[in-house]
């Protein structure tokens, strides 16, 4: 009885199993894996439905089984959403755009700041593929941190141009950690996704909600969105919904259509876009957020009380074990903690306290630990120069170059996420074993800070290094013989993010550095021999970084007929990225260089100068100058090429396209002896 | 929709339960009731707030005593006398010591025991640990993990540090393995470091899959490597050595056979450009159970059965790819080019079977995206469809190495692609990338084996000819009495490297193409002015495609008193960094075979006269070939060369006639024209 019982709760089921079929998945022990639904368990065994069958498995034979999220509709027309229609219907398409690879049809982000000042972030965006290279839309990331935030995916499909509509599948989803080989440090996660069927004319819709705690110095509340990007976008809103007792601070750019109401409890203020061109792809482009229109909000604050309390909170890290107080003793100067820090305290490669936590561990920990992330071991550093005796150091927020300029009338942390230290007015970061005391890398140049700690809330500025300060310094000393052999000798001096780069070769064995450097010499003449070389010692970031090198060329010079023919070696320059006539952004070159050589070449005395090229010279946004001399049987060329900034507005791009042509034009000149 | 079921789990296992906000549990299900689920511990909740249930084999005590840790004196002794013979490398590796063993009852265990010293901060990273598993199969016990300091106090590892996650993977890729990671503490330079570690596998895929590997050797010196496999005596091993590997030494113990090998004082390994995959170049022991391919074949082709079934659907698609075909062939390239371009690549696995030989090609259908097992199978049952014996086959891609299939039948893969069979000739195709015209396929394919299971066979892939690896560059150019010269340059691609440029343009916008070229000509002669451009087409692959485009140079040869000194315009200088050292150690392994060539002509002004060209140059050797020449007619000079390299491969003995031939090759081609009124 029993059993028939269960036999006809069996053909029930069947029956009322309907379209749509679910996507259960089930796993088995032997590696096969079955797409379905499950049926019925019982008595240890399973009963599965695939498209074709009812499977019966053991229950032992299963690893896992994975359930399909069950959905009410499989068409459009199923969601009865008449927006989604007719976005579907007459939403913008390859014609409307035939330059754009996807476009942004629609996207609303809604803060709602509750009383208690904790707050929630709802997202609902609808893209379009227009063509076969935008498909990767279809592949999202969103990032969270998981001791504090919560992350909620709410809805995520594609709709097809014929009106199907295809769910994500929970087997492609994944909540992952990414900093999983720190686990000191592993709070920050992100939600990873593909979504089905991505085709050209198809919908990507996808909503989702961050629920944050408190606002507080730890947890801090700034808005900032763009509205505009490397696709174009159809429409765009920000609505943020904010309790009438709390006030806010808000910057918006111009372009953007502002609003403001109120219901009964709350100041509703909204933010909109229509149609916005997508941004061009160029040479040295701004950080995003300088190239396009924003909105910037935040709790109305004070840049004192904001670093003040900061500095109240980091004040409970500043007691130190003995160890530590002594170590810093011990060292006694700032360059020496600078590269006790930089060399033997590993560098984890967490650059922002928003990857992890707004307070940085204490500096016990990680002088024990020997590893850190970059902010734990500024702030290890600017705490061994406290206890070292040097008072005046000042430890500031900052932002590096792609979080592009800050908003000074909008008082939140949350626009300043890492650490630098000042000392006697020097900007001093220990950003790993490479980059020497003094060095900054180009994304900390030319960036505003908050200096935490002081009376006077001050923004202060870090400016660029000076062009000498990223110099590199080339000489040549070259012999050039009849027969078009040619020996040289070069010695290169290296500063600021040049050094840094070849300090990188510290990590090559002896063998490997010589090819690294043959490679180097083959570049200028494949059949280059390296006779011998020298390094400056790598390991060493108080030296200052040089290498010689001493090779030669077989018939480097042309002999054609009477003529030695030759070009200047190692003068390569292109004009590739000033290519275009009119620029649209303006130039970012990150910082201000100096490149500057030197090549003496002694030709045989059979021989004069039948021609030379002329001295080229241009002087503007980029500045180059060219010389060429003569003095016995010797040539001597001299050029410079220096930035006088590190960035320039988009119409001095003229100027700088003249330079670089002017610069290039040079090294594509011949020179030419005759035998006498 | 709601189900109903009724569910009875009698487990002996553990079950953990995870939802859908991410929560997890773990706990026995009793029953179900309605749509939901009835737990032993946790209540009832509903089926559609679960995200998954797993069964986790339960966790017993390591197997094996670790009870070979070396005494702390004796290891700072040992790397004390290591460091006087490597003292510059950046660390050394004292001890690698990994051990597989095969149970009677088919689960593995495997151990590993490292000891490395540091001697600079990039070996610090020894101190990271990061161990992968499968939560559903097996577990991860740590045995010892401790850091000794040169003056001989030890850190130790607290073990509470030691985190479970599922670590971030690249963007197409999705599997559930986790990892243990931890960080031995206090390392400094000058420490030495020390962890073991036991994995224990309880429930493997396939009994008959223990294919226990080693490479000996490292970037960093080795002072002993140590590698055992301890197997049921009643097991034959199958063992493959190669490259130096020393012998086994075979012993006994109880029911048991263990097989040792061991290298000491093993050299660092240096990099070159162009080398081989390591595991190609160092000493490697391979082994299996298993003696010949049958049992892959026979399971793998089982596999293929339900995987490449020719559904509805799948018919109707075929009809509707083919529509406009006029030959089988044509009907091939189409339905070639619908897989590459229609199904995104994404990487889900699951099982062993979905690992292995991929999803069924409807599901990949239904779905839209797929790894290349399921775009093979795919792309195999399309091809079935229109009446070709094609087969997904399994490869090792030649950029990482050789596995030696011919000699042992170890089912290691990292790719796969179809073959097709033909009473002409066999084939091959690869629907991973989106941008290969047919019937052209992946470079990294070429010139290796692949393992066909349906066919029970082991096939060479040959490396394809040059031409099918072309970049062909014609120009018209004249030049006027000013110097300014009006071109016009054509350039015509296939294989690889047009499937390469074709990508670069379709992730290019089409506004942006002027520019791209305004960019590169403008590099060829600053203030050049482009005057017309056209592309191929990025979509049809059918389409050779090419790049063509028309623009003017102002002053571009230097006047040098009365001559004239200029290029071939766009006769870039060849560059061979593979060339560039004095010496190698190691073969030159490029991807695949290739061709250059130019056509250029180049009409002078009339009061010009022809001063010096360089000469014509034919070289050939037997794994390239060279010819340039230039010649005059009527105030027009005509350059034409060609280099062809015909193999992947330049062994090491051959390098410095290697070396010379394309030295030649560069040096001529940064030779000018001279021209003289």
């Amino acid at each position: 009885m029993k059993n028939k019982i269960l036999f006809c709760l069996g053909i029930i089921f069947s029956f009322l199993l309907t379209n749509p079929v679910s996507a259960d998945i089930v796993y088995l022990l032997k590696g096969d894996e079955y797409e379905g639904e499950l049926q019925q368990i019982k008595q240890d065994t399973i009963w599965f439905k695939t498209n074709k069958t009812i499977e019966k498995f053991s229950v032992e034979s299963i690893v896992r089984i994975e359930f399909e999220e069950l959905h009410s509709a499989y068409k459009v027309t199923d969601l009865k959403d008449r927006f989604i229609d007719s976005l579907w219907k007459k939403g913008a398409d390859s014609k409307t755009y035939p330059n754009a690879l996807n476009i942004t049809l629609y996207e609303k982000i809604r803060f709602l700041i509750n009383k208690d000042s904790s707050w929630t972030e709802s997202h609902r965006k609808i893209e379009k593929v227009l063509q076969p290279g935008g498909r990767w839309i279809a592949t999202k990331t969103f990032g969270y941190l998981k001791n504090s935030d919560k992350l909620d995916i709410k809805t995520a499909r594609t709709i097809q141009p014929d009106g199907r509509i295809e769910w994500l599948k929970q087997n492609a989803k994944k909540d992952e950690s990414i900093y999983s080989p720190f686990p000191m440090y592993d709070n920050l996660h992100q939600i990873r996704m593909a979504l089905p069927e991505a085709k050209v004319g198809g919908m990507i819709e996808v909503s989702y909600e961050y629920t944050f705690p408190k606002v507080s110095l730890i947890h801090p509340l700034l808005i900032e969105e763009y509205f505009r990007s490397y696709e174009p976008i159809e429409y765009k809103e920000v609505e943020i919904v904010c309790p009438k007792n709390i006030s806010l601070e808000i910057y918006c750019d111009k372009g953007i259509s502002t609003d403001t109401t109120t219901d009964k409890n709350n100041n509703i203020y909204r933010f909109s876009i229509r149609k916005t061109e997508e941004i061009k792809a160029e040479y040295l482009l701004p950080a995003l957020p300088d190239m396009s229109p924003r909105v910037m909000v935040a709790l109305k604050g004070d840049w004192s009380q904001i670093s003040n309390q900061y500095y109240n909170l980091l004040s409970e890290k500043f007691v130190c074990s003995k160890e530590l107080t002594d170590k810093a003793l011990e060292l006694k100067t700032p360059q020496n903690i600078y590269n006790f820090i930089a060399k033997q305290i590993k560098a984890i490669p967490i650059t922002a306290l928003n990857q992890y936590s707004w307070l940085p561990n204490s500096p016990d920990s990680i002088f024990k630990y020997k590893a850190g992330s970059l902010p734990d071991r500024v702030f290890l550093f600017y705490t061994m120069l406290k206890k070292a005796g040097f008072e005046n150091t000042q430890l500031v927020l900052i932002s590096e170059l792609s979080s592009g300029k800050r908003k000074s009338s909008i008082h939140s942390i949350g626009q300043f996420p890492e650490f630098i230290v000042c000392l006697n007015n020097q900007w001093l970061l220990p950003y790993n074993e490479i980059v020497a005391f003094g060095e900054l890398p180009n994304e900390y140049q030319n960036r505003t800070g908050l200096l935490i700690g002081s009376n006077k809330a001050e923004i202060v500025e870090i400016p660029s290094l000076k062009p000498e300060e990223e110099a590199t310094q080339k000489n040549m000393s070259i012999k050039l013989e009849s027969n078009g052999n040619m020996t040289v000798k070069e010695i290169v001096k290296l500063f600021g993010n040049s050094a840094q780069n070849f300090r990188g070769y510290k990590s090559l064995k002896p063998d490997e550095l010589k090819k690294a450097l043959e490679a180097r010499i083959t570049r200028i003449y494949q059949g280059a021999e390296l006779i011998n070389y020298k390094t400056s010692d790598l390991e060493n970031i108080s030296e200052p970084v040089s290498y010689e090198l001493n090779y030669k060329f077989s018939e480097y010079a042309l002999n054609a007929g009477n003529n030695l023919i030759f070009k200047l070696p190692g003068i390569v320059y292109s004009a590739a990225e000033v290519g275009k006539n009119t620029r649209e952004s303006d130039i970012s070159f990150g910082r201000r260089i100096l490149e500057a050589t030197q090549i003496e070449i002694e030709y045989p005395s059979t021989y004069s100068i039948y021609y030379l090229p002329q001295n080229y010279s241009y002087s503007g946004v980029a500045n180059y100058e060219a010389k060429f001399t003569t003095k016995s049987n010797k040539i001597i060329f001299s050029d410079k090429y220096w930035l006088s900034s590190s960035e320039a507005a988009q119409s001095q791009y003229p100027e700088y396209k003249k330079c670089i042509e002017t610069k290039t034009k040079l090294s594509q000149e011949w020179i030419a002896l005759r035998k006498k | 929709m709601i189900k109903i079921l009724i569910l009875s789990f009698l487990l002996s296992i553990n079950q953990k339960v995870t939802l859908k906000d991410g929560t997890s549990f773990e706990d026995k299900i009793l029953q179900t009731k309605n749509s939901t689920i009835v737990f032993d511990k946790n209540g009832s909740i509903q089926k559609s707030l679960i995200d998954e249930i797993k069964t986790i084999p339960k966790v017993t005590a390591p197997k094996i005593e670790f009870s070979d840790t070396i005494p702390i004196k004796e290891i700072i002794k040992i790397s004390n006398e290591a460091v006087k013979k490597y003292g510059s490398a950046k660390g050394i590796i004292i001890l690698d010591n990994g051990t597989n063993i095969l149970n009677p009852d088919g689960t593995q265990i495997n151990k590993f025991h490292f000891i490395g010293k540091i001697l600079s901060p990039e070996t610090r990273s020894w101190a990271d640990i990061r161990l992968s598993f499968d939560e559903t199969r097996g577990s991860i016990k740590v045995l010892l993990a401790r850091t000794i300091h040169p003056d001989g106090s030890v850190s130790w590892l607290d073990y509470s540090k030691i985190k479970t996650i599922l670590p971030a993977q690249g963007m197409a890729f999705f599997n559930k393995y986790k990892n243990i990671v931890f960080n031995l503490p206090d390392v400094s330079v000058g420490d030495i470091v020390e962890c073991a570690y036991e994995s224990e596998l309880l429930k493997p895929y396939d009994s008959k899959q223990f294919e226990p590997c080693t490479f000996f050797g490292s970037g960093e010196p080795v002072i002993d490597e140590i590698f055992t496999v301890i197997l049921p005596d009643t097991i034959k091993l199958n063992i493959y050595t190669r490259n130096g590997a020393p012998e086994a030494k075979i012993t006994k113990e109880g029911s048991n056979k263990i097989y040792t090998w061991e290298m000491k004082n093993i050299p660092p390994r240096t990099e070159e450009t162009y080398m081989p995959g390591s595991i190609s170049l160092v000493p490697g022991v391979f082994c299996t159970i298993l003696h010949s391919w049958d049992y892959w074949f026979d399971k793998e082709s089982n596999w293929y059965k339900e995987r490449l079934e020719i559904t509805p659907e799948i018919k109707e698609l075929i009809t509707k790819v083919v529509s406009d075909a006029k030959t089988k062939e044509d009907s091939t390239a189409m339905i070639y080019h619908w897989v590459q371009t229609n199904i995104r690549y994404i990487s889900i696995k699951g099982g062993l079977a979905s690992g292995a030989s991929g999803h069924p090609a409807t599901a990949t259908l239904k779905a839209g995206y797929g790894d290349c097992t399921d775009k093979a199978n795919l792309l195999a049952t399309m091809l079935r469809g229109i009446g070709l014996n094609a087969y997904p086959v399994t490869v090792y891609t030649n950029d990482n190495g050789r596995i030696p299939y011919r000699e042992i039948p170890i089912l290691w893969g990292n790719h796969q692609i179809v073959e097709v069979r033909t009473p002409k000739d066999t084939f091959w195709l690869d629907p991973v990338s989106e941008t290969y015209r047919y019937p052209y396929f992946g470079a990294s394919d070429h010139g290796i084996l692949c393992i066909n299971a349906s066919c029970r066979s082991l096939d060479s892939i040959p490396v394809p000819p040059p031409e099918d690896n072309a970049r062909n560059y014609t120009l018209t150019a004249e030049i006027d009495t000013n110097g300014n010269v009006m071109l016009e340059s054509y350039k015509k691609y296939t294989g690889a490297t047009e499937a390469g440029l074709r990508e670069y343009y379709k992730y290019t916008k089409e506004d942006d193409y002027k520019d791209r070229f305004q960019e590169m000509i403008n590099a060829e002669s600053p203030g050049a002015e482009l005057i017309s451009y056209e592309v191929g087409s990025t979509k049809d692959l059918m389409k050779q495609f090419y790049l063509q485009w028309k623009y003017k140079m102002t002053n571009y040869p230097t006047c040098v008193g009365n001559l004239w000194v200029l290029k071939v315009p766009e006769f870039n200088k060849y560059e061979f960094p593979e060339v560039a050292s004095a010496t190698r150690k190691y073969n030159i392994e490029y991807s695949t075979s290739s061709e250059v060539s130019h056509h250029s002509e180049i009409k002078i002004p009339s009061i010009y006269k022809i001063n010096w060209l360089p000469p014509a140059l034919k070289i050939k050797n037997k794994y390239a070939s060279y010819t340039a020449e230039y010649t005059v007619k009527d105030n027009k000079i005509t350059f034409i060369d060609k280099l062809c390299k015909y193999e992947r491969i330049i062994p090491v003995k051959d390098y410095q006639m290697y070396k010379s031939f394309l030295i030649k090759v560069a040096n001529y081609s940064k030779l000018p024209m001279i021209i003289q009124k």
